[in-house]
């Protein structure tokens, strides 16, 4: 302003037509701007906008200035850079560097506000100047200011949330239930960076108890797993577990679009009721037989419901029986009898089913009790055959009482395959005699076989298999087998006169010339060996290896028939000391060296009557030639005697056999 | 008694029209014999039960019974009208199991001694006496025809090892001498031991060879024992019998003819059963014996053999041959 009053320039070039003289005290007035533009709010003008700025009037009194000037200060002071004014009136040669020249008779100008104009608040001046550099001036305050954007147009209206009754609208304290709740604008949550209003208010549920619902607040439960599915529908699981805060009684159920608050909600009340649990203390009875029918099983315990106490969430206590290989056993009736009572009937356990535990569960889940029943296959097993060299074996059969059957056995040799029935057999352990009179001669090994078990309920024949069990021993089964005897004679026991013989000391090769009674000396060629009065026990010298090994030594005239050899002991082909009623002689040879015999070297053999009762046992100690002619074996008495003529009989027939 | 007669009876229908016939003359003329022929023996497989039962061969010319009675043991001989007389019997015998007559003089008895060994005493019968007699360790096994006897030759029946089935015939109609040609004529002085072996009746067929009349029938080497593999099997006419042998893991099938002359010898032929014939094939020769042939029978001239192939441990299988005797090659050649 300064600036512009002393300038001489400014000055001279304004003298040639104003009188300075009198402009001493000039008085300028100026009625005011109004504006009009395209955004022009009062006094706010917008960058990149053009004003219409119109004068109301001004006059200048004296009349006269030596120039007028429009100029827009900034708030800083200074001319606004962005903000330009025309007309120009003046010479265009003497611009006026603070601003338009103009005319006072000019009361419309125009403003551009150039765009990018920071917002402030500038000044528009209207100055009139003098001569003598006095001027006066008219200020009019004006807002540049960037328009704010446009706001967004107004969020739709959040719908407004319902739900149709709820199923199940009861429920069970210990139960889950997975609901489906259907309705209108049910709210997923968004997954947008910007979720709108109502997205943000997304569905949520929960269960209160008291307040709204005009009890006191018992609980409120919020249940977290459920699932918007669609703005009509919903998946819910609700948890009515131990950890539920929520008690027997009236509730509500709440579905509202909320976030801090709700914008929407509404409620359906539910009926949360809690059951009795059972417990099974007794099932009667609680073994039960595959394929048999029971008429009247009881349970005992607690927490049953009966019918008259049952309601639709606590229903009439259910039994159901599974049994782990063979499923559900079927029952007829069930009737709770009593909170602690329970018949059933027709517990009917199918024949097929195996032995296993039957798990009886009492109730509903959640609150079910279980015990444990035990389902017996009928069933049959050959529990023992150490006594299979008597043809016995004992059996265990397990049926219902009543039950009675034929069983049948099969006997597995390597030959020959043997059944036999036993009829009408009941259960429990029976001993079982093979007919010793039918099984063929073979080696057995295996038994196995069949029950067909009526029960005595009508229910029909069960086949029942008799698992294959290997016996404890094979079972070498002769048949009917005749046993002769020998003995060594006693030469003190023989009648009638003696002979002349040679007795042969094996050790030393030599012999001595002696008389013998002539009948032991036969007795002795017989059978082997002869307890002599002098010599000892003798044997042909034949049937020893003396000739070899004392070959050369014999005396002259010794033969086969005329010499014997003292032996310490009766030994058999076996090699081992006979012992009389003890040892038996077989065919072939049990030793093995001549064919392999189906008798070995210290078997024992059990020597049966028909009944199965043992009558000897004996032990194969030595071949016998004779008992080729087959089932005959010779057994060794200590029968002294020397005449024959049946002193020494058979010992019988027997029906014969050994184990190994 | 009824049973005896009716087990020489050739079937049932026979059987009962023999006795129908019996029981009508028995009730006219009790005194006189019925049949041609009765007989009262053992069967096969006879135990000795200590007490001796009946035992007799009657036919039209003679009966001859055994009389146990009393500890002296003896054959009774009726014949025709002639007086009664006795041919008394060793004391060494367990049990008398059959009597059969071979010829109008002439006997055989039948009889066990201990330890399975058995007694085969030759009768006269006019005079009655015991001719001779031996021992066999297993048969024996006469002709049907009751001329021979084919045994075992004897063995003492226990106690020894390796014992060998030497098979000897003996003619029941042959004199002592012609029966034992490697017997003294004497038995020698009674002061001295026997010096005789007498297990020597009879002449040798199998496997023993003319010269090997001393070959021992105990205490065989391993692997060179014979041993009997089937009964005795005769054929109708007497004139052959057959038996099955078996040595090493071979079976033999042994066919002995009878003399066919006066002083004539038996002859023996023998067939092995090799190659595919072979049932001891695959198996070791322990496992071969009597076990692997179940029966024999004559077809004319041929033999058919019904044998066992044994597998260790498995079921047999039946093997059925049938081998004309002109397969057979003569013992010794």
């Amino acid at each position: 302003m300064l600036f512009l009053l002393f300038s001489p320039t400014f000055c001279h070039a304004q003298a040639s037509f104003v009188n300075c003289d009198w402009l001493s005290d000039p008085q300028f007035y100026f009625t005011g701007f109004s504006y009009t533009g395209t955004q022009a709010v009062s006094n706010t003008l917008v960058p990149g906008q053009t004003y219409t700025v119109t004068a109301g009037g001004w006059g200048v009194s004296p009349a006269g200035c030596l120039y007028e000037v429009i100029r827009v200060y900034n708030s800083a002071g200074q001319i606004d850079p962005y903000v330009t004014t025309s007309p120009v009136f003046g010479s265009p040669d003497q611009p006026f560097p603070y601003g338009n020249y103009v005319d006072a008779t000019h009361t419309a100008f125009t403003i551009t506000v150039a765009s990018g104009t920071p917002d402030e608040v500038d000044i528009i001046q209207l100055l009139c100047e003098v001569c003598n550099s006095s001027a006066s001036y008219y200020d009019a305050q004006i807002s540049i200011q960037t328009p704010l954007p446009p706001s967004p147009p107004p969020p739709p209206p959040c719908g407004t949330i319902t739900i149709n009754p709820l199923t199940p609208s009861t429920w069970t304290m210990g139960k889950t239930y997975h609901v489906t709740i259907t309705g209108t604008d049910f709210v997923a949550p968004s997954t947008s960076e910007n979720p709108t209003y109502c997205q943000e208010n997304a569905t949520r549920l929960w269960v209160q108890q008291g307040g709204d619902s005009g009890v006191d607040y018992g609980g409120i439960e919020y249940f977290p797993d459920f699932k918007v599915v669609s703005p009509t529908q919903i998946t819910a699981t609700i948890k009515m577990d131990a950890s539920t805060s929520l008690t027997a009684g009236p509730a509500i159920l709440w579905v509202g679009n909320c976030d801090d608050g709700c914008v929407t909600e509404t409620t359906v009340p539910v009926q949360i009721v809690e059951c009795d649990v059972p417990n099974i203390t007794e099932i009667k009875p609680n073994t039960w037989f595959a394929g048999k029918t029971y008429g009247n099983v009881v349970i005992k315990g607690s927490g049953f419901t009966t019918s008259d106490k049952a309601i639709a969430a606590c229903p009439v206590t259910a039994i159901n029986i599974t049994a782990a290989d063979n499923g559900v056993v079927p029952v007829s009736t069930v009737n709770v009898d009593s909170k602690t009572k329970i018949t059933l009937t027709g517990v009917a356990p199918p024949a097929s089913d195996p032995t296993e535990a039957a798990s009886v569960t009492a109730g509903t889940a959640p609150n079910t009790a279980t015990a444990t029943a035990q389902i017996e296959a009928l069933s049959a097993t050959v529990t023992d055959t150490g006594k299979i060299q008597d043809g016995t074996v004992k059996v265990k059969l397990v049926a219902p009482g009543g039950t009675a059957g034929d069983l049948t056995l099969n006997l597995y040799g390597e030959n020959d395959t043997y059944t036999q029935d036993f009829t009408s057999l009941s259960p429990g352990s029976q001993k079982l005699d093979f007919d010793l009179t039918s099984v063929p001669p073979d080696t057995y090994s295996t038994a196995d076989g069949t029950w067909n078990a009526n029960l005595s309920d009508g229910s029909g024949a069960q086949s029942v298999n008799v698992p294959s069990v290997t016996l404890a021993k094979e079972w070498i089964y002769l048949g009917l087998t005749r046993f002769s005897q020998y003995n060594a004679p006693y030469e003190s026991q023989c009648s009638g006169g003696s002979q002349p013989m040679y007795v042969f000391d094996r050790s030393s090769c030599t012999y001595a010339s002696g008389q013998l009674n002539a009948k032991f000396i036969s007795k002795t060629q017989l059978n082997g060996t002869g307890m002599s009065i002098n010599y000892g026990l003798l044997k042909p010298i034949r049937i020893t290896n003396a000739g070899k090994l004392c070959k050369g030594k014999l005396p002259p005239g010794a033969s086969s028939l005329n010499t014997f050899v003292q032996v310490s002991t009766v030994t058999g082909s076996c090699n081992t000391a006979i012992a009389a009623n003890h040892s038996v002689a077989t065919f072939p040879n049990p030793n093995g060296k001549e064919e392999t015999p189906l008798l070995l070297c210290k078997d024992s053999l059990n020597l049966d009557q028909a009944d199965n009762t043992t009558a000897y046992t004996r032990v194969v100690a030595d071949k016998c030639p004779a008992c080729i002619d087959g089932n005959h074996i010779d057994s060794f008495t200590d029968n002294q005697a020397c005449d024959a003529h049946g002193a020494i009989g058979d010992l019988g027939n027997f029906y014969t056999s050994t184990t190994r | 008694m009824t049973q005896g007669i009716f087990n020489r009876c050739e079937n049932r229908l026979q059987a009962f029209s023999l006795w129908m016939a019996c029981v009508a003359l028995m009730l006219l003329t009790p005194s006189v014999l019925c049949c041609a022929q009765q007989v009262k023996e053992l069967p096969t497989n006879h135990g000795i039960t200590g007490k001796q039962p009946d035992i007799y061969w009657h036919d039209a010319d003679i009966s001859l019974d055994l009389d146990a009675s009393t500890k002296d043991w003896s054959v009774v001989v009726q014949q025709g009208t002639n007086p009664v007389e006795r041919a008394p019997l060793p004391d060494l015998l367990e049990q008398v199991y059959a009597i059969h007559r071979a010829a109008p003089n002439r006997a055989v008895l039948l009889a066990d001694l201990s330890a399975g060994a058995k007694f085969i005493g030759i009768i006269g019968t006019s005079p009655a006496k015991l001719l001779d007699s031996f021992w066999s360790s297993a048969g024996p096994s006469l002709s049907p025809d009751n001329r021979y006897v084919l045994f075992v030759r004897f063995y003492p029946m226990h106690g020894a090892d390796n014992y060998e089935d030497q098979y000897r015939l003996y003619d029941v109609l042959g004199t002592r001498a012609s029966n034992w040609p490697e017997r003294p004529a004497q038995d020698g002085p009674p002061t001295e031991p026997i010096n005789y072996d007498s297990t020597l009746a009879g002449v040798p067929v199998y496997p023993l060879k003319a010269g090997e009349l001393g070959r021992e029938n105990t205490n065989i080497e391993d692997g060179q024992v014979h041993q009997r593999a089937s009964e005795f099997i005769w054929s109708a006419d007497s004139s052959k019998v057959v038996f099955a042998d078996v040595q090493g893991g071979v079976i033999s099938l042994v066919v002995v003819s009878m003399p066919t002359a006066a002083g004539g010898k038996p002859q023996t032929v023998v067939y092995p059963l090799a190659g595919t014939e072979n049932v001891c094939l695959g198996t070791s020769e322990a496992e071969c014996n009597i076990f692997n042939v179940r029966s024999l029978a004559w077809d004319g001239e041929s033999i058919r053999a019904a044998l066992m192939i044994r597998p260790n441990h498995a079921k047999a299988i039946e093997k059925d041959l049938t081998i004309p005797l002109s397969k057979f090659v003569l013992v010794g050649k």
